[in-house]
């Protein structure tokens, strides 16, 4: 008779290593605490508060700003924890299912940062470490931590892999362990930008995939680690309860995911949202002062598919392939060439480094992304920094100082639509190098605190991250939706785009609906990541909560668990990511959007003249916390959700 | 131009085109002359007699007949109300109007 698993799509333990010890342990996690967090960002947030916050926590104290720099600076101290945490699904044959969440507190906001990477160290991670590996304290010298097929983690010098780009660490950590060409080790590390503890640098993996927002990459590298490879045993993936039911459905939903519901990622990419939201006046322009740009077609997705050579990628175990690496190379369109310059671009990237900072050439966008891939940028926020930076300077208020040239740094202010002058800036910000880079790679707001005249105006950032490509002015819902995100201003933990894309409401007028539309969206975004799918995928669902919740059951064996279970873990998560945000020093205050955007009515667009304004805000904000059922303050009770 | 209107209540609409629809046409967008009063199935059912490429892809034929907005797609007025993909009610065009088409997912 075989053997009962004591569990089913879980391994049951996370491995936590010390760094500065080298020492490593399991921890066991109770199978009830993965059903009530699922697993992903909603399993890592629970382990931020277990292994993440001090026992002083700061919740309900007022939290001075000179408290704030303070906070920010403690998350790059050996206590704060990185977390990769896999998911359920990681090792089925579920499209897009092979996916991580990276879990730590930013250096950027001082919350938390809860990122996503698709690639195929998810299904390494759960096999070498379990359903999650929680890193504490700091090497003494450069590592690179290797966990194999024992699942026990060793750390290497990696003295020679510092200052190695993202793609030619991973090259060299793959050339360092292989085995025989048998099974290649699945890499993720950090580029210059981490290991010069710039505050929006992303952690790499599987050439090129990013874990980008809120600086996941500074953490890694304030614990001196420049890479983790990991290689886990084959015959390690966790049991279904119901492989034969898993297997027809896995087989149904990739046929789904090749319909209508994904034409649109799979045909054109996330690129393609250029051109639309250029005529519908929510493509930030020049630091979030225009909401059209005037060369978007020049950058639009159609055309560079039509001028640039373009190929789709996958991530690992998807059938979609939403990713297009374009290249710069017009002349032989169709034909790869050696010493080309490709990249992965989405729309953000795009966005970010394109209409943002007021470049319309398409080849200067594509260096200025693959660049920030090599250095391990985050591109939003890398576009966001320096869009500040040249409305700083065009203002006259950047101090002559940051020109000071030496060792190649820029000497002139960076204008608007100098695409070279970008490309500089994000190897200057990287390194740290010169002042103006060092003032930048501090990001958006800490850069803007540290110049002042007025310049936090148009920092453009929530909780001290760079807003997305949508224009909040004529979006209403995500406008609510980008001021309370715990993550800051983030487009991927609330879905709340979806209502001003459709008849479902006016998107440039507040309503009392917008309260709850926005806690809707977190929470479907919360049982998303946790579970964890791609969020590409989610109109091929018929009824979402329904088929995940029946999806879970043939994963776990849980068959009580359904979709009304499936709907209070998302809420609870929800609640468990404020109260970690509450517990460092969350203010009220916290909750809001860049002042440009609640004084200024956008100037140009088919939404000429509409503005958004505090009370607005306020009170959607107002209707939010009641939605969530939390105080009118905004504050969710620790003591009832557990903690 | 396959049109319905008579010259009296004809205004000229253009027919704006995203993404997929844009590549599939080869043209960003159609002019199209309808009655001042029609429904957006009116305007659909010249736009996809003018430019049969879209019928297939952007645009598809209903059992009845009558060719409408295909999944993934969505519908929005003069780039500000998106309207609901089964609307049958007339609506006032003037000229100058547009109707884009666009793909109804904004994930980016």
């Amino acid at each position: 008779m075989n053997e009962v698993p004591a569990l089913y799509g879980y391994r049951g333990y996370a491995t936590v290593v010390d760094l500065t010890t080298g020492e490593y342990r399991r921890d066991a996690i109770p199978p009830s605490l993965l059903r009530s967090t699922i697993g992903g960002i909603g399993l890592g947030t629970w382990l931020l508060h277990r292994y993440g916050v001090p026992p002083d926590d700061h919740d309900g104290e007022l939290c001075a700003d000179a408290d704030r720099v303070r906070l920010l600076d403690s998350a790059l101290e050996p206590d704060n924890p990185l977390i990769f945490v896999t998911s359920p699904l990681v090792g089925t044959r579920l499209t897009t299912s092979s996916k991580f969440a990276v879990m730590t507190r930013s250096p950027l906001t001082g919350f938390i940062a809860d990122g996503l990477s698709s690639s195929h160290l998810a299904i390494e991670l759960k096999r070498a470490c379990g359903d999650a590996l929680v890193l504490t304290g700091r090497s003494d010298r450069p590592a690179l931590l290797h966990i194999d097929t024992n699942g026990v983690p060793r750390a290497r010098p990696a003295d020679h892999l510092m200052g190695l780009s993202t793609m030619e660490t991973e090259a060299a950590v793959k050339r360092e362990l292989d085995d025989g060409g048998r099974r290649p080790v699945r890499v993720a590390c950090i580029g210059p930008a981490g290991e010069n503890l710039v505050r929006f640098a992303s952690i790499a993996n599987d050439g090129g995939r990013q874990a980008g927002r809120c600086g996941p990459g500074a953490v890694m590298g304030s614990k001196n680690l420049k890479a983790i490879a990991v290689r886990g045993e084959p015959g390690a993936d966790p049991p279904v309860a119901s492989p034969d039911a898993l297997r027809d459905y896995a087989r149904d939903l990739s046929r789904r995911s090749l319909g209508a519901a994904t034409a649109k990622y799979r045909e054109l990419g996330t690129i393609a949202n250029v051109s639309v939201f250029n005529r519908l006046g929510t493509l930030p322009t020049r630091n979030f002062r225009q909401s059209t740009f005037e060369d978007a077609e020049a950058v639009s997705g159609e055309a560079l598919h039509q001028t640039r050579a373009t190929r789709s990628a996958h991530c690992a175990n998807c059938t979609i392939g939403c990713e297009k690496i374009v290249t710069v190379d017009q002349k032989d369109k169709g034909r790869r060439q050696s010493g080309e310059i490709s990249a992965r671009l989405e729309y953000e990237s795009l966005f970010a480094l394109g209409p943002l900072v007021g470049v319309g050439d398409p080849d200067a966008v594509i260096r200025a992304v693959r660049r920030c891939d090599e250095l391990g940028l985050d591109t939003i926020s890398a576009g966001g920094v320096i869009a500040w930076a040249m409305e700083t300077a065009e203002r006259g208020l950047l101090p002559s100082l940051h020109f000071g040239k030496s060792n190649g740094v820029a000497d002139s202010a960076p204008n608007f639509g100098d695409g070279s002058a970008v490309v500089n800036l994000l190897d200057d910000i990287a390194n740290r190098r010169g002042s103006l880079g060092n003032l930048l790679a501090e990001g958006s707001r800490l850069a803007a605190a540290q110049v002042g005249c007025g310049s936090q105006a148009w920092a453009m950032q929530v909780k001290g991250l760079e807003m997305p490509g949508y224009e909040p002015r004529s979006l209403k819902t995500l406008a609510l939706g980008l001021a309370t995100t715990p993550r800051g201003a983030c487009h991927n933990r609330t879905s709340a785009y979806d209502a001003d894309f459709s008849p479902e409401v006016d998107r440039l007028s507040v309503d009392d609906r917008r309260g709850q539309i926005a806690a809707d969206s977190e929470d479907f975004a919360a049982a998303l990541d946790s579970l964890i799918w791609c969020k590409f995928l989610r109109r091929a669902f018929g009824d979402f909560w329904e088929e995940s919740a029946a999806v879970y059951r043939m994963v776990t064996g849980w068959e009580d668990f359904d979709a009304e279970e499936l709907r209070r873990a998302a809420a609870h998560i929800a609640d468990l990511k404020k109260a970690y945000n509450q517990r460092w020093g969350w203010r009220r205050s916290d909750d809001t959007l860049p002042a440009r955007t609640l004084t200024e009515p956008l100037p140009d667009g088919v939404a000429a003249g509409v503005g958004l304004t505090t009370d607005e805000l306020d009170a959607m904000i107002a209707d939010y916390y009641r939605a969530r059922g939390w105080s009118a303050d905004g504050r969710v009770d620790l003591a009832a959700i557990g903690l | 131009m396959n049109s319905p209107a008579t010259a009296a209540d004809s205004v000229v609409v253009t027919v704006e085109l995203f993404g997929m629809a844009r590549m599939n046409a080869g043209a960003s967008s159609i002019s199209l002359e309808v009655g001042s009063q029609s429904p957006v199935t009116t305007l659909l059912d010249a736009l996809g007699h003018a430019c049969p490429e879209l019928v297939g892809n952007a645009l598809c034929v209903s059992d009845d007949g009558t060719i409408t907005v295909a999944d993934g797609y969505a519908l929005n007025r003069n780039g500000l109300v998106f309207l609901p993909p089964d609307v049958n009610a007339p609506l006032d065009w003037v000229s100058g109007d547009s109707l884009l088409i666009l793909s109804n997912q904004a994930g980016g």
